[in-house]
């Protein structure tokens, strides 16, 4: 006979989800904020690539994480 | 450890935004945050009932909006319907204006390619509210365009949250407008933008913006009447320029052909006398342009003149000519009824009982502008008054605007919604101008003013630091106290606009609710019941006969062929639909046996008191019945000029089809305590006629609370 199957359970726990979501929302936000502004305020020359290409990464990923916590927060289990 | 406090220094400096970046950074966020306010400000319907179409066009829209996604745009645009007004049908195709279901249909298609697997009628309730964000948006690029970029976000927060425009926009309104006023002022926008730069490039937006605002709105019509105008006042100020002239040409051209590609517009651009002032126009201006050429050739002044004379005269005589020989020889048709009742508002009154009745087409009450407008009423004029100290071609074009639409609102309530943009961008003007002027003098310095002090006020409009004049010594107060006056308007404008949209502007109209007796909500849900029991308990063939308000919705939700609906294109047969309402049973029988129906549908009011049921609608379908069929006399169901349904009331009404319809079995019925059995709660009074016996028809179905009543045709008798 195969063992019990353990249920499936999430590596966060859910009560954390709303606050996860808030947090990492906010802060996904500042950072395309600052990544915004500094696109829409520099000049060609004075441009860095590695400063664009790490606060572009940065604040994806915690957007995207935070997107996933607001969908799971407001009950669209995706 | 120096080098610590001034790297920490450093780092603090290299997080502190400059005055450049700070602003972008406001401007930004206060647009993210204007879009998703007025996207979530129509949302209350939805959250208090569920996501559902409301009213009765849009669920016209939601079944061809179905009929797209399930057929393809091909048989879309060919479609002859058969299931409504039997037995003529009706060539769906060739007369509907396309652009709201294909638009949903495309945002449809793009998430389900991105694999969000949304059902049609989630995307159809939400399409307004996000065009209504989009509007926002288009709002400020052409506040920006019009002043500057401080009006612009002014006006993008007034047109989120402004009333005139939410109430044809909630979530589940599914109608053209939802559509139409984002591609209208789209269009404005993009016609400024060209005269104001003269590009080839933005005069061909606006010929698209054209012709996505023909695809989803019969209003183009303004579009199409206020340009050409706004080009004849510009000519006539002296304000002709190479700008001008490529900005309208292109546009009346272009935008033209495009508008003649949709089936139910046609070739009106060329033949209905509503569109000929473009036209005229569009000659006047090459006239213009030939004699600016010829004025650069020739030296002569005096010859000029008098060559300018003749080719004007001959110009608006030939113009005038070829007018009067189109109109005579019919080529040109003269304005329709829906537009003439606009420059004269008896016209319809007296000639066309079917536009006379529709209660959106009534004047406007001064309540229905205080309730939709709030203070923007009285920033309308102060903004006039900015706009008029700095006229330049857009601001010209602004106040065109906002007096002709402000003038076709006042003619008919349904276009305050059209008059909405150009009041919330001329009260931004007067707004933004105003803060600015009063935040100027805030920030200015105390400066003593050696020469004469007449120069020194003049110069807090022109340069930031300002100086003040030194004969009113409280100016800093007072522009405190104003400014704390601006900002408390502007928030009683906020709570008045969402209260109203709460209250007012967010009820489905196909579901009711009232308070209970205890105070608890109670739903009324009777529309639907009746449509679903007619979808699931009727053979397929059944045809419906009703008053032409519930048309659309028995297709839409009951899935079955109505005799006539919404669209009322064909009057004859909608009274046709009133002369059997209006007969006794025995002569309404014939008609119905004519017309083949199967099930008679009534809405009746008086177990609820709700007032929009069809025994107070009843003198309209005399009225249509009786415009058409000289048997039907309305003074026949009056007494003495008053409309009663009580012991006192005409024997004709007491006895016609639609009488006995509402108030079968509704004489035994106790409706409120203490009254006698039979007291109609929506007309307040005890019924004459109680005892209604049906010889032709038999009671199928009724609702609930007997809002919704359905009755059976039975075949003829096998015998005598």
């Amino acid at each position: 006979m195969a063992p019990p199957a353990k249920p499936i359970t999430s590596p966060v726990s859910d009560a954390w989800y709303p606050t996860l979501a808030l947090l990492m929302l906010s802060i996904g936000l500042v950072v395309t904020a600052s990544f915004f502004i500094y696109e829409a305020t520099s000049s060609k020359r004075n441009r860095c690539l590695a400063k664009e290409l790490i606060t572009g990464g940065v604040a994806s990923v915690f957007l995207g994480f935070g997107s996933l916590f607001l969908l799971l927060s407001a009950g669209v289990y995706v | 450890m120096a080098t610590m406090p001034a790297s920490a220094s450093d780092l603090l400096k290299s997080f502190k935004l400059k005055t450049k970046q700070q602003e972008l950074l406001i401007r930004v966020s206060i647009l993210c945050l204007v879009y998703i306010l007025a996207f979530i400000t129509r949302l209350f319907s939805v959250l208090r009932y569920e996501s559902m179409i409301h009213e009765f066009d849009p669920y016209f829209n939601y079944r061809t909006t179905l009929y797209l996604t399930e057929n393809g745009f091909y048989d879309f645009w060919n479609w002859f319907d058969y299931e409504s007004w039997y037995p003529l049908g009706r060539i769906v195709g060739g007369t509907l204006y396309p652009g709201l279901m294909v638009t949903a249909v495309l945002i449809y298609r793009i998430l389900r390619f991105l694999r969000f697997a949304v059902h049609i009628r989630e995307v159809c309730v939400l399409t307004a509210p996000f065009f209504a964000s989009n509007t926002t948006l288009v709002a400020y690029f052409f506040g920006k365009e019009i002043w500057d970029s401080g009006a612009g976000l002014v006006a993008a927060i007034l047109i989120a949250v402004c009333p005139g425009y939410i109430s044809r926009s909630v979530a589940g309104s599914y109608d053209n407008e939802g559509v139409a006023i984002f591609a209208l002022l789209f269009t404005f926008y993009v016609f400024v933008k060209a005269v104001n730069t003269g590009s080839l490039a933005w005069s061909l937006a606006s010929a698209f913006g054209y012709f996505y605002m023909v695809s989803a709105w019969g209003g183009y019509v303004f579009i199409i009447n206020l340009i050409p105008l706004y080009v004849l006042v510009l000519l006539i100020t002296g304000r002709y320029s190479m700008r001008l002239y490529v900005a309208y040409n292109c546009m009346y051209i272009l935008g033209m052909l495009l508008a003649m590609q949709i089936r139910f517009v046609g070739f009106q651009h060329v033949q209905s006398g509503e569109h000929m002032a473009a036209m005229g126009v569009f000659f006047l201006m090459q006239v213009f342009y030939f004699l600016d050429w010829v004025k650069h050739m020739l030296s002569d002044t005096k010859l000029f003149q008098a060559f300018l004379r003749i080719t004007v005269t001959s110009a608006v005589a030939v113009g005038g000519i070829a007018l009067g020989l189109g109109m005579v020889s019919g080529y040109i048709s003269p304005w329709t009824g829906r537009f003439y009742s606009l420059l004269d508002p008896t016209y319809a009154k007296d000639h066309i009982p079917i536009i006379a009745s529709v209660s959106e087409h009534q004047p406007t009450a001064w309540s229905s502008f205080m309730f939709d407008f709030h203070i923007l009423l009285f920033l309308f004029p102060a903004g006039l008054y900015f706009c008029f100290k700095r006229l330049s071609d857009a601001t010209i074009f602004i106040v065109m605007y906002g007096l002709t639409s402000m003038y076709f609102a006042g003619v008919m309530v349904r276009l305050i919604l059209v008059a909405t943009p150009a009041v919330c961008l001329i009260s931004a003007i007067a707004v933004s101008a105003t803060v600015k002027n009063l935040t100027v003098l805030l920030r200015s310095k105390n400066k003593v003013v050696q020469t004469g002090s007449t120069k020194g006020s003049g110069g807090s409009k022109s340069s930031s630091k300002a100086l003040l004049d030194q004969s009113q010594p409280f100016q800093k107060n007072g522009a405190i106290a104003l400014l704390f006056g601006a900002f408390y308007l502007l928030s009683r404008y906020a709570t008045h606009c969402t209260w109203v949209t709460s209250e007012a502007y967010s009820s489905p109209s196909i579901v009711l609710a009232a308070r209970g007796a205890h105070g608890n909500r109670v739903i009324f849900d009777d529309y639907r019941e009746a449509y679903f029991w007619l979808r699931q308990n009727t053979p397929q063939d059944a045809k419906v006969m009703s008053w032409w308000d519930y048309g659309y919705q028995i297709t839409a939700m009951g899935n079955r062929a109505v005799i006539v609906d919404n669209n009322t294109w064909n009057n004859t047969h909608i009274a046709t639909v009133g002369r059997a309402m209006s007969s006794y049973e025995d002569e309404a029988i014939e008609i119905i046996r004519s017309l083949d129906v199967d099930y008679v549908l009534v809405v009746f009011g008086g177990v609820t008191g709700y007032s929009s049921d069809d025994i107070n609608k009843f003198l309209w379908m005399v009225r249509i019945g009786g415009g058409v069929f000289p048997v039907i006399k309305e003074p026949d169901y009056l007494v003495n000029g008053e409309y009663r349904v009580d012991k006192g009331a005409a024997p004709k009404m007491l006895n016609c089809l639609m009488y006995k319809l509402c108030y079968y079995r509704f004489g035994e019925m106790m409706t409120e305590y203490g009254k006698p059995p039979g007291y109609d709660r929506a007309r307040g009074v005890e019924i004459g006629n109680k005892d209604v016996k049906l010889e032709h028809l038999e009671e199928a179905f009724t609702t609930s609370n007997w809002i919704v009543r359905i009755y059976r045709v039975k075949p003829p008798n096998n015998r005598w």
